[in-house]
Formats: C-alpha cells, structure tokens, sequence
C-alpha cells in the first residue's frame, strides 16, 4: 500500500539511485573478490556492469567507511610513471560481511520477486510481509 | 484501528504537510492511504513511519532528494558557494577551499564557480586546470581519468578537474570540523586590479579627449594605438597565467598560497 503512496508523490523515478545507495559498499566489496583494486579500476568496474558512472565524491567516502570499519585494507603505493594510487583489499572480516550480506540480499531480491510477481511470499528478514 | 496517539501524529503531520505547501487534496489522500496502511499491518505510526518531522520532510522531498549522495543531489546539510576569479588566483583559491571540503560541481553560465559542501561529511579535494579545446576536451577527459580526475567545469578553452584527496589519503582526507565558509565572492590578482582600474578610467577619459581633440588626428591614433597595446598586453597577461599553472603541477605549486585578493 505505500508503494502506491510512493508513486503518487512521483518519487519512483530515483528507485534505481535509492537502490544503488543501498548495496554500493556491498558492490564495492564484491569488486574487490578478485583481488586488491582502486578506485578508478572499482568506479570503471561497476560503470561497465551497467551500473552508471559512480563519482568520485560517492565512492571514496564509500570506501573510507569501508576502510574505517576494518572490512578492506588499503595501502598507498608511489608509481614510478604516473600518480599513485591507493589500493584496497578485503579482510576477513569484510570477507565475511560480503558473504553474510549477499545470502540477505539474496533473500530480500527473492522475496521482492515474488510479492511482484503476485506469488505468496515467505518472509524476509527485516521486512513486514 | 488508530490510536489517539495515531490520530494526534497524523494530525500534526497533515499540519506539516499543509505549512510546506502540500495541496490540501493530495494531503486528504496521502493521510488517508497512511490510515489504511497503519489498519492493515496493525502498526502504531510512530514506530511505523518514524520522528514527524523527517517523515514530513521525506513526504514533501523534491524528486531527487531520494537519491543522497548519488553525486548529483545535494545533501540536505549542503552549503553552496559561489564565487569568480581570474586565471591568476583561480588555482590557489581552488586548492585553499579544496582541502576545506569544497567540491566544484560546475561553472555556472556567468563563468562562476559553483562550490558545494556537506558540512557532516565534508572531504578534501584537489584541482587542475587544463587549456584544451572544445573538441579536445573528451580526448583529455579519458586520459586523466585513470589518474582519478573528473571534469567539472569548463569556460572557453579552460577546463577544471578536481579529484577526492581520499583517492591517496584515504579517511585521512576527511574534514571533520570544516572551518565557516568564505564570504568572499571575487578573487583577482593585483594585475588584473590594476588593469581594470586603467581601464575604467580610460573609458571616463576617453569621451572628454575626444571631445575636445575630436578634430585632432592625432589623438584618434593614439587611441587606437593604445587600444591594440592595452589589448595585447591583456592576451599576453592571460596567456602567461594560463601556461604557468595548467596541467600537470608540482606539489609545491599546490601549497595553499592564495595570490590575489583573498579578502578572508
């Protein structure tokens, strides 16, 4: 009933930057499964999974929290040609926070798809059927 | 079924709603949706909805407002600044204001610098100025991007780039207890001063002389003599600013000492 309430106010057409919001440390984590990154490398990374271009002033304090929290290390290393860059890794313990945030996610898109898709829902944590 | 406490809530928040302009039949249906809502799920509406005021203000948000930090909207705590400088003070100004948080979002169509900051997460940033054509710019904008810098702003054949300090420092770019903002909305070097000085006097000048040597050939060569050198010294001026801090800097050029009139 408050979608409807939502759309009524026309506050729809920012879903997809309100979504993005919510899961960007979990995608900037996920970039990082593969091995230490930057944030060039992590911006270029989520703009060519059709995500759109993450900014500079988005991603760094993203990032920052990610990196005050002990969930990535970041190291900055001189280049001999060129800047240097500041290169992150996940911890054990973002490697944990990435797993259990993931199965949420999972839970939550599955639950969202079956309520839209007009099938009985089976609950989802945190969210009231 | 709704409380008193309920009712008193959504009373205040219709309160709300009507003082921020909200039409009175859109603030019937958005109170009435919120009954059935809280009816249906059994849910007090505090608990359910949150503090008044943020809900009110959730309700009445502009789209876009959704979005936070999406790099376009602006925060709701954001201080906006906008200010102008010549080619000898933009870069010191930039790089002064950078590190006290102030991200430039873009030139406005007078050629201003629209500076915004959040004030609870301010972040420090840095600056360059690049001298490239129109066509040119996409060409220069994919090659500094690798390095972290986006465009944001261009006038003429100048375009700016800034960068997020945290790209090398981290949380350590953080500004936790930004200073007050600036007041001052120029900055000029005492070059451009003095030019614009000499220049506002010729163009008092100039009338009375013509007037009375209007018939004197004399005075309209030197007048145009004096315009071609007064032009050309400008363009030479502006040349010699723009080559000396575009592209590429040293960190030493990057040290916070703002030529021109700061007036801070």
């Amino acid at each position: 009933m408050l979608t409807s309430l939502w759309f009524y106010l026309g506050m729809a057409t920012d879903r997809r930057a309100s979504w993005l919001k919510g899961v960007l440390d979990l995608l900037v984590l996920g970039c990082l499964t593969g091995g230490e990154s930057y944030g060039y490398e992590i911006a270029r990374r989520l703009d060519g999974a059709g995500l759109g271009q993450i900014r500079g002033g988005t991603l760094y304090p993203v990032l920052n929290r990610l990196e005050t929290a002990g969930l990535v290390a970041a190291e900055y290393r001189a280049a001999e040609r060129g800047p240097g860059r500041r290169y992150y890794r996940l911890t054990p313990e973002g490697e944990q926070q990435l797993a259990e945030h993931t199965a949420a996610w999972d839970e939550f898109h599955a639950t969202t798809r079956a309520v839209l898709a007009g099938l009985p829902a089976t609950g989802t944590k945190g969210t009231r059927e | 079924m709704t409380t008193d406490a309920d009712d008193r809530y959504l009373t205040d928040l219709a309160e709300l709603l009507r003082a921020d302009r909200m039409p009175e039949p859109q603030i019937e249906a958005v109170v009435g949706e919120l009954i059935d809502h809280l009816d249906s799920v059994g849910a007090r509406a505090e608990e359910e909805f949150g503090p008044l005021a943020e809900f009110a203000a959730s309700l009445t948000a502009a789209p876009g407002a959704a979005a936070g930090d999406d790099g376009e909207s602006p925060a709701e705590d954001a201080e906006e600044w906008r200010w102008s400088a010549d080619y000898d003070s933009d870069l010191a100004v930039l790089d002064r204001y950078g590190r006290q948080g102030w991200e430039i979002r873009e030139l406005d169509r007078f050629g201003r610098f629209v500076a915004r900051r959040d004030r609870k997460a301010a972040m420090a940033w840095e600056y360059r100025r690049e001298v490239v054509s129109r066509r040119r710019r996409d060409e220069r904008t994919a090659l500094l991007a690798p390095e972290g810098w986006e465009p944001c702003g261009s006038w003429k054949f100048v375009t700016y780039y800034k960068r997020p300090l945290a790209a090398s420092l981290g949380p350590g770019a953080a500004v936790p207890d930004p200073p007050a903002g600036p007041r001052n909305r120029t900055y000029l070097s005492r070059g451009s001063r003095i030019g614009m000085v000499v220049g506002a006097i010729s163009l008092v000048l100039l009338p009375f002389l013509f007037y009375f040597n209007g018939d004197d050939p004399g005075t309209w060569i030197g007048g145009a003599v004096g315009a071609v050198v007064g032009g050309v010294a400008a363009l030479l001026g502006v040349r010699r600013s723009l080559r000396r801090d575009s592209g590429e800097r040293s960190p030493a050029a990057t040290e916070l000492t703002a030529r021109g009139s700061d007036g801070e």
